[in-house]
């Protein structure tokens, strides 16, 4: 599953932000702003792009932080990393 | 000067969570040392420990702080919640004048040298923010704080192996100075992580040769005893000013009578031969307690069952309690928790609170051959039903401290 190519990380990088922002998975979808609506800082951004590194085994770029704000823009990072390695 | 009571105990333990399962456990003599799994016991001449081998941290916290936070915070907020619940404090309490204070001898070390690990394998970029909030001992108390909505002082205090009780003994004169109206107080180690275990083996003060009879390992004032197992876990109790547990209709467990502590200023690791300044400690005690020697029903020991802290310890409560030291019954519930450091004034605190509650006296497990330098009336092998109303606790830590705490039980 992990090393896939057509691996979709949705599902993984909801349940990390529901697990971080203590918010339920429909409320973390919902979110058009992780910062504005479930006030992800920085540090979350961090545990969040940690579990999803553990679970890819991959690295995720922080300094993409201002990107780093809603499912749709996380997800997109995650593929391109996941498709680049 | 107020009275200060308890009216709440939760404890994380090897030997039960929960004070039903931890006071069946210390009446029933079951020890909670086993084979050291936490790490890899390869190395060590010592492979045993007394490991908290059922915690779940879900079933205190949320799966994020179960994921992120240090074992040892981990335990103290466990601890903290099945305190309050016990109390029924957290309903009407004014919690702007509710505080925390917590000992701890490790903190959260394990997390450090974790932290350590993981900066040397991968690196700068892999590093976690958060380390600077939890690399230190602080985290302990302000996870509880957080978790609890507690608003009053909020401190860790490290005192080495008289952190829990010197958390308790303080907390009481925090609650009499008016700082505050109650307290969460206590102690929380999770130290069995591999450097500091492999520390405390070359050191000398763990046994060696008990390995394939974990439970007969720790044996205070034995003649065959060779240390300390170490050990893990939390206990919290509530403190209350008398006024405000009665004002909320609180049910009364037990008061902080009296509290010493004092320094031998000598070494880190050996009290001073003479052990006057223990005595002191001892004395103190009893003396801001407003009783004496003559009028204990129990004294719970510090009693690791190193070879050099039990005689220490017999000469000690000898000259500290005079004739009382020939009639008290003394044990060591070391024998059945092992050695949590830290936390370990506070679990002993637990056990006498058990103890006062359930009518017994917890034992000294495999005293079977006590030494003649530790000629004290022991509880050797079963509890002993009793009804304890005044209680001596001591504790003995590195930096030769000592420290001791007087109980009183409160019926209504």
């Amino acid at each position: 599953m992990k090393t896939q190519e057509s691996v979709d990380p949705t599902d993984v990088v909801v349940r990390a932000l529901a697990t971080e922002l203590k918010a339920s998975e429909e409320e973390i979808r919902a979110a058009r702003s992780l910062k504005t609506d479930l006030n992800m800082d920085s540090i979350a951004a961090v545990n969040v792009a940690f579990m999803i590194e553990d679970e890819y085994d991959v690295e995720i770029d922080i300094d993409e932080n201002d990107k780093f704000d809603s499912v749709e823009a996380i997800v997109a990072i995650v593929r391109r990393v996941l498709e680049a390695r | 000067m107020s009275r200060v009571v308890i009216t709440g105990v939760g404890c994380v333990t090897p030997i039960g969570t929960g004070m039903v399962a931890f006071t069946e456990s210390l009446r029933n003599g079951v020890s909670g040392i086993g084979p050291l799994t936490q790490c890899d016991p390869g190395p060590h001449q010592c492979r045993i420990a007394a490991e908290v081998r059922d915690f779940d941290p879900l079933r205190f916290m949320d799966l994020r702080e179960a994921r992120a936070l240090p074992r040892v915070a981990q335990f103290a907020v466990a601890a903290g919640r099945l305190a309050l619940e016990d109390a029924g404090l957290r309903a009407g309490a004014d919690q702007t004048r509710t505080g925390v204070l917590v000992g701890t001898s490790s903190g959260p070390i394990a997390y450090s040298f974790e932290q350590q690990s993981i900066f040397l394998e991968r690196g700068a970029r892999r590093m976690h923010p958060s380390a600077p909030a939890f690399a230190h001992n602080g985290v302990i108390a302000s996870e509880c704080a957080i978790q609890f909505g507690l608003r009053g002082p909020v401190l860790t205090l490290s005192s080495a192996c008289t952190s829990g009780t010197d958390a308790i003994g303080l907390g009481r004169t925090i609650i009499q100075a008016g700082l505050a109206d109650a307290l969460l107080v206590g102690g929380a180690e999770a130290p069995i992580t591999p450097s500091l275990f492999a520390a405390f083996d070359r050191l000398g003060m763990m046994p060696r040769h008990y390995n394939e009879f974990p439970e007969a390992a720790s044996r205070p004032f034995d003649l065959d005893r060779e240390g300390l197992v170490l050990g893990e876990g939390a206990a919290i109790l509530v403190l209350e000013s008398e006024e405000h547990a009665r004002m909320r209709g609180a049910r009364f467990l037990a008061e902080v009578g009296g509290y010493g502590a004092t320094c031998d200023a000598f070494s880190h690791f050996h009290q001073k031969e003479s052990g006057d300044d223990a005595v002191r400690a001892v004395e103190l005690a009893l003396g801001s307690a407003g009783v004496g020697a003559e009028a204990l029903d129990y004294v719970s020991a510090h009693g690791t069952g190193t070879r050099e802290n039990d005689p220490f310890e017999t000469r000690v409560l000898r000259r500290a309690l005079g004739d009382a030291a020939r009639r008290v019954p003394v044990s060591s519930s070391k024998s059945q928790l092992g050695h949590s450091l830290g936390a370990a004034g506070a679990m002993e605190a637990a056990a006498i609170v058990a103890g006062m509650l359930g009518g017994f006296a917890p034992p000294t497990l495999n005293l079977d051959n006590a030494d003649p330098e530790c000629d004290l009336v022991h509880i050797s092998g079963q509890a002993r039903q009793c009804q304890i109303r005044l209680a001596l606790s001591t504790s003995f830590g590195f930096g030769s401290r000592n420290a001791a705490l007087v109980l009183r039980r409160m019926d209504g």
